[in-house]
């Protein structure tokens, strides 16, 4: 779904990423590559293949929009114990499929023990910022760059309750336009989500059944009414 | 303490009749028998009402069978106690002291010189160590801690010299995952001494045999044996009162109950007419505010009447049950929590607030007051609502026809089996072979297949099955067919885990300065915002700060925001209760009501006749009607809330197969409801389809898709097997990183191992417990034969009445997401034109 926010014109992909298309550029957070690693280090037998998932929806984004930078708005990896043999051949062969993909990561609290991720696989770290055009890209919702317009960042892994007296459709996945930040969901397939309480003044869109849907409870006018 | 005399050669059971009647009883036959099965080293299971001297039973088995091998009491010498001889598992370690203390009575009585000590999760650190090296005489402990100790290698030694296990209120554990780990457990110790003595405390139930069956063991009771295995029946002839306070006015009692608490006033002068009451409610938020309530009333019991419940502090409960025994409380409000534990000799009366659920509990609530073989069981039921009036006339029928309720039993587990697993691969390991016919001895694992036993080996050592799902993980170390544990980490969290059956996620509560009122579920105290009131513990408290998992609270004046909702505990109406009930409402059809409670219904009975009908026992009523907030379909099968809950996903299922629409659901004892936003037609023959048994677990397979049972379901399993650490108070820091709700579990698994047994189990417990499918198989057969009556009342009836205000919880729906979203959306933007915004 292509939204317009402030002056920017963004598109919002039901696998969870925004693509910027005048920047090609495809944002998505919280991918908590390897949480599965690290419950089986500690001894809790979960099975592979959440990662590779991540990385399997998130190649179809990049195949489809033909993004040549790929941000990744922190909690990359779930903790250092994430790092195993799996994710490091997974992440591999992700990097060979995308040679030249450009890829950014704004570390977040989950990332901060890793240490230097392996040069193979050609991560620019970069702080929490201006990205271009005003536009900021960062981890936590709470930390915004002065002398910006938008912030595009992720850690609340944001979901939206739909009830109304005749129905409850129950929690979707969302993206979250909230005083001047536009909150992702989280990538991750191993991750859960928890629920936002949006104002008036926000605007959400769920994801549902495969679609980017605009929330009946809120009104995309107020994307509008920000601008001014 | 007065003991008994006697000269060094007298027979055992000589000085037994002595010990009776030094405290002035008199042997019962049964008594007399089961010592005698006991030393002929028979097992078996005795059963009776509560308070009949059933402890005494089993109890003397043991000491009478020692008194006849140690007849010289010159060489007794209590500085040096025999070795381990009896274990005594009870169901709660919160009853370890008071059976303590009524097992200790003869041994002191009597100058024996044994050792009697607990092992639960409340003792010392200290005493533990010392158990470990050297155990007592006789050993009361839990199933939790029993288990525990199979992981310890060198107690083996001193279980293997184990005479008998004594299991307490195994009516309690029998069908439940603790029952079944006692039952792997003794295995275990059954294995250790083949001669091993085994035997029973139970109520009485409605499957005796199986009962025996699951304590014995299939092996023994399959065996030529040479002791064959016995049932006695104890004390029988408990007379019994039941009565039901009645409103004065029934026309202004609630058709459908909040808490009844309009009959506070009555209860009052019940408790005040007699010296010491027991106040049952069925849930914990129900004994918060009846405790309220009848403080309320009587400003002047304060101090005097007191709030006991399973989430309370030990010390609490503990405070309470002292003056239960004593006598000096007037009043408890409780739950179940007090259903088990010694005689509290002092009770005189038992009310119970709202259904009992079953004939078989109503019984045995009652027999908590006059509890001596030979004084008058006296309860009071206070309904809640007008039709709970009907169930205790129900009731009555039952238990005088004597259909009592049986407990179904659970069949193989695989969660409590790889916990079992590891607790003995932690104790010394094990051989393959070897611990698979041990396993297959229980009842529970007779029919468990070699393919099932391989998957959990593969599951305790390398996660699964599947050979590259879980890469670079170990648990159990296998080598060749010897599997044991090294780790000391998996020793650590294993042992801490053990308990972990029982317990749901739970936070303690406590005051800022720091004394502990209990635990209550995280679910609802994670959602309570800061300075939210809520009763806790007989108190108004506001909540301060979750802190590593411990809730802060302070005391609050004013009125309560909320009170807390302990998951657990709905026990659906029982099979035998719900067929009384049908039969009490054809009664009533055919203008034929008996009892004061059925006379006391008359005018609402009218009512319902006129509006509707009353369904004869051979119909099934539907009513249809359109209110506010949708069109309502009313299906009154009278089959109890589980067997709704599956009907309800199953019509709503196959209704919405046909026409695209979308169903909440709400279920009660009584009937289902079904609300939609467009009408439904019916007609007897569709109505005949929705209850088909054809293609039935697959419709009900395929509408739980729709649901989230069996994601609730896999919850207690994941916790079980060990796939969820249990978060202790404190530790919540350090485990940050490996937090996962179960219901990402489950997704996970269902997606990269959707073949791990553990989902399949969850699917399978969906179906036998929550929705307890076999019983929904026979109400549906049952509602083949029936007539289908199809009614539109002008309103809702009395019937319908308590299901409409029910908060509508489950939904079935045909319809895409998108499409439900862009009617929420025109449902918003219509009542904002209505509302002129």
């Amino acid at each position: 779904m292509k939204i317009n926010i402030l002056h920017y014109e963004l598109e919002l992909l039901a696998e969870k990423g925004v693509y910027w298309d005048k920047h090609s550029c495809l944002f998505v957070a919280d991918t908590h590559f390897g949480k599965e690693s690290t419950f089986r280090s500690h001894l809790i037998p979960v099975p592979d293949g959440s990662t590779a998932e991540t990385l399997k929806s998130i190649t179809k984004m990049i195949e489809r929009t033909k993004a040549q930078t790929l941000v990744i708005l922190g909690d990359m990896f779930h903790a250092r114990s994430s790092l195993s043999k799996t994710t490091h051949e997974e992440l591999r062969v992700f990097r060979e499929r995308h040679a030249t993909l450009q890829i950014k990561l704004v570390p977040g609290n989950h990332d901060r023990p890793l240490g230097t991720l392996p040069k193979a696989w050609n991560i620019e770290i970069v702080p929490c910022g201006e990205f271009a055009d005003g536009l900021a890209i960062g981890h936590e919702p709470e930390i915004m760059p002065n002398h910006v317009d938008l912030m595009l960042c992720g850690h609340l892994h944001p979901a939206l309750q739909l009830k109304s007296a005749m129905d409850v459709i129950g929690r979707l996945p969302c993206f979250w336009w909230h005083r001047q930040r536009l909150i992702l969901p989280a990538i991750g397939d191993f991750t859960g989500c928890s629920t936002i309480q949006p104002t008036s003044d926000d605007a959400v869109w769920v994801i549902a059944d495969g679609t980017v849907i605009a929330s009946p409870l809120q009104s995309t006018s107020n994307l509008k009414h920000s601008a001014t | 303490m007065k003991t008994v005399d006697s000269s060094p050669s007298e027979t055992a059971s000589g000085t037994i009749d002595r010990f009776f009647k030094s405290i002035g009883w008199k042997p019962f036959r049964f008594q007399r028998s089961t010592w005698r099965a006991y030393r002929d080293g028979s097992s078996g299971l005795v059963h009776s009402a509560t308070g009949t001297g059933k402890t005494l039973a089993v109890w003397m088995g043991p000491i009478l069978k020692w008194l006849d091998e140690n007849r010289d009491r010159d060489k007794w010498n209590p500085k040096r106690p025999p070795g381990l001889r009896v274990l005594w598992i009870t169901p709660l370690r919160a009853l370890a002291g008071d059976t303590e203390a009524s097992l200790r009575q003869p041994l002191d009585h009597l100058n024996l010189p044994w050792r009697l000590e607990s092992r639960t999760g409340d003792s010392k650190a200290s005493a533990k160590a010392r158990q470990l090296k050297r155990l007592p005489t006789a050993l009361i402990t839990t199933p939790e801690s029993l288990s525990l100790m199979l992981t310890h290698e060198k107690l083996l030694e001193q279980f293997s010299k184990l005479e008998g296990v004594i299991v307490d209120e195994w009516h309690e554990l029998l069908g439940t995952k603790r029952g079944i780990q006692t039952e792997l457990a003794l295995a275990r110790l059954r294995k250790l001494n083949p001669q091993l003595r085994i035997w029973g405390l139970s109520a009485t139930l409605g499957n005796l045999e199986q009962a025996k069956q699951s304590l014995i063991g299939a092996d023994l009771i399959n065996a030529e044996s040479s002791h064959p295995v016995r049932i006695i029946e104890g004390y029988r002839k408990k007379r019994l009162r039941l009565e039901s306070i009645i409103p004065e006015r029934m026309d202004s009692f609630p058709w459908s109950g909040h808490i009844g608490t309009k009959m506070v006033p009555q209860v009052v002068d019940r408790i005040e007419s007699v010296n010491s009451t027991l106040v049952f409610a069925n849930t914990r938020s129900q004994t918060e505010i009846w405790y309220q309530q009848l403080l309320k009333q009587r400003p002047d019991w304060a101090g005097r009447i007191a709030l006991h419940h399973g989430s309370l502090d030990t010390s609490v409960r503990q405070w309470v049950e002292q003056g239960l025994r004593n006598g000096s409380l007037r009043a408890v409000v409780c739950t179940s929590s007090l259903d088990l534990g010694v005689d509290y000799t002092a009770v005189d009366l038992v009310i119970q607030i709202g259904s009992p659920k079953g004939a078989a509990r109503l019984l045995q609530r009652a027999g908590r007051s006059g509890h001596q073989p030979d004084a008058i069981s006296h309860l009071a039921f206070v309904p809640t609502n007008a039709i709970e009036l009907m169930e205790l006339a129900a009731a009555q029928d039952a238990i005088r026809a004597g259909h009592l309720e049986a407990r179904p039993l659970l069949k193989k587990p695989l969660d409590v089996l790889a916990q079992h697993l590891v607790t003995i691969a932690i104790g010394g390991g094990f051989r393959s072979q070897e611990l698979l016919r041990e396993v297959r001895s229980t009842q529970a694992y007779e029919s468990l297949t070699d393919t099932e036993w391989n998957w959990v080996l593969d599951f305790i050592v390398r996660g699964g099955a599947s050979l590259d799902a879980y890469p670079e993980f170990k648990r159990v170390e296998r080598e060749e067919d010897f599997f044991h544990v090294t780790q000391r980490r998996l020793q650590t969290s294993h042992r801490m885990n053990i308990g972990t059956i029982v317990a749901d996620a739970s936070m303690h509560v406590k005051y800022l300065k720091g004394k502990t009122l209990g635990t209550a579920e995280e679910s609802f105290l994670s959602k309570l915002k800061p300075q939210e009131k809520f009763l806790f513990a007989g108190k108004l408290v506001e909540m301060v700060t979750i802190r590593d998992n411990i809730a802060y609270v302070r005391r609050a004046k004013g009125t309560p925001d909320t009170v807390p909702r302990w998951m657990g505990g709905r026990m659906p109406l029982s099979s035998e209760l719900s067929e009384a009930l049908r039969e009490k409402l054809h009664e009533a059809s055919r203008q034929k009501l008996v009892g004061r409670e059925m006379n006391a219904l008359k005018g609402l009975l009218d009512i319902q006749q006129r509006w509707s009908i009353i369904p004869q026992s051979n119909q099934l009523l539907i009513e249809q009607i359109k209110t506010r907030t949708g069109y309502q379909i009313f299906i009154f099968p009278f089959e109890g809330r589980l067997v709704h809950e599956g009907l309800a996903a199953l019509t709503a299922y196959r209704i919405s197969r046909n026409n695209k629409t979308t169903f909440s659901m709400a279920c009660n004892d009584y009937g289902i409801v079904l609300q939609s936003h467009s009408k439904t037609e019916i007609d007897p023959d569709t109505a005949r389809v929705w209850f088909s048994t054809d293609n039935l677990v697959a419709d009900i397979l395929e509408s739980m898709n729709c649901t989230e049972m069996a994601k609730r379901q896999f919850r207690q399993i994941a916790r079980i097997a060990g796939l969820i650490q249990q978060g202790l108070p404190g530790m919540r820091k350090n485990s940050k990183q490996l937090q996962a709700s179960s219901n990402l579990f489950f997704d996970v698994f269902c997606q990269y191992d959707p073949d791990n047994l553990l989902l399949e189990q969850s699917r399978r417990e969906v179906l036998d417990q929550q929705l307890e499918a076999s019983r929904m198989h026979m109400a549906m057969e049952r509602i083949s034969q029936s007539q289908i009556m199809i009614q539109e009342p002008p309103r809702v009836t009395p019937l319908a009445f308590p299901l409409l205000v029910d908060k509508l919880r489950e939904r079935v729906s045909s319809e895409t997401l998108a499409d439900r979203i862009a009617r929420m959306q025109m449902q918003l933007e219509a009542a904002a034109v209505r509302t002129g915004k």
